[in-house]
């Protein structure tokens, strides 16, 4: 009987503990895309100098010259995006009078009477400024890959190097998480329209 | 630490390669994702390209005749292309890095570089373009 009762409770446990370590592992998880820290770097710069001759690989003239074209024309995408955004945003904040202003007239010509309000012209602006912010990032991680690598191909420097590899890993994979979003919201958005075929 | 790496050549060690798998893993991901939205937008413009013709021909008052949709077709084969040409980059990129660390074979990983580096121009050309194309329409 007491024996039965030890097992109820430590499953119980173990299911708690589950429970709480996936909780933990998707918060882990989210806020790793954003903070990948320097804390491996202390611990993994004294390994690295007896790493180095193990690993074949190297950054040689070749792929020197490879990544020094890549952060050039990285770099300008990165100040082009960024000059863009600020564009964008400008446009989207100055220029507010000007967007209900054309909604206004976008109403003239609607006939269903079911024209944009004041509240509405906000929400549009927020949410744009939001996806401008959403895209400031990419090109922030973009910009932080060139200018490392730039300045690790310059002085020769392998803890640059490693933060550039990073800020492209951290690139792509915010892409990434992007890219799965959209496809869910267009997974969803076929899915309502399906049901809204149906219930028709 | 500083001064050993001044001599020796910039090493891709295990924080590096391991960085660098997880780029071609996403940057695989992404071009794969890329690839899909072509064709499904491929498949959606030959469907609908009698519809397309029609409501262009609305806007566009000398649209009308048969030579356009040539011409819109033509326009589309080439987009296609630029964005095909695109997305291959940053697929052959992954794939050989991520061989070329696996493997440790360094001229599978310069090939990689040379991907990415690639998709990067293309990318700033495209982007290049753009800009001019709109400081066309401004003025």
């Amino acid at each position: 009987m007491i024996d039965d009762w030890r097992v109820t409770i430590s499953v119980s446990k173990i299911s708690i503990r589950r429970l709480f370590w996936s909780k933990h592992l998707l918060k882990q998880v989210t806020a790793s895309t954003f903070i990948e820290t320097k804390t491996n770097f202390n611990m993994e710069q004294q390994n690295q100098i007896q790493d180095a001759g193990l690993f074949g690989l190297s950054i040689d003239t070749t792929g020197r010259e490879h990544l020094k074209e890549a952060t050039r024309w990285a770099r300008f995408l990165a100040i082009v995006g960024f000059v863009f955004i600020a564009l964008v945003a400008i446009f989207l904040i100055a220029g507010g009078s000007y967007i209900a202003n054309m909604f206004g007239r976008v109403n003239q010509y609607n006939d269903l009477n079911s024209g944009f309000t004041t509240g509405m012209t906000i929400g549009i602006i927020i949410y744009y400024l939001c996806v401008a912010l959403l895209v400031f990032f990419a090109y922030l991680f973009l910009y932080r890959f060139a200018v490392n690598m730039k300045m690790a191909l310059q002085g020769n420097n392998q803890e640059l190097l490693n933060r550039s590899f990073q800020n492209l890993k951290i690139l792509y994979r915010y892409w990434g998480i992007l890219t799965i979003i959209a496809l869910i919201f267009v997974g969803l958005s076929f899915v309502i329209a399906i049901l809204g075929r149906a219930s028709m | 630490m500083d001064d050993n790496q001044s001599i020796l050549e910039l090493q891709v060690d295990q924080t590096a390669s391991k960085n660098l798998s997880e780029v071609s893993r996403w940057a695989k991901f992404l071009s794969i994702a890329g690839f899909v939205f072509m064709g499904c937008m491929l498949i959606l413009f030959i469907a609908m390209r009698s519809q397309i013709a029609s409501t262009l021909s609305q806007v566009i008052p000398g649209f009308a005749d048969v030579n356009s949709l040539g011409v819109l077709v033509a326009f589309f084969i080439i987009i296609a292309g630029i964005v095909f040409l695109l997305m291959y980059f940053l697929f052959r990129g992954s794939i050989l890095i991520k061989k070329g660390i696996e493997t440790k074979s360094q001229d599978m990983f310069n090939n990689g570089l040379a991907s990415l580096k690639a998709y990067f121009m293309m990318y700033g050309i495209l982007a290049i373009i753009a800009l001019i194309s709109n400081f066309v329409s401004i003025f």
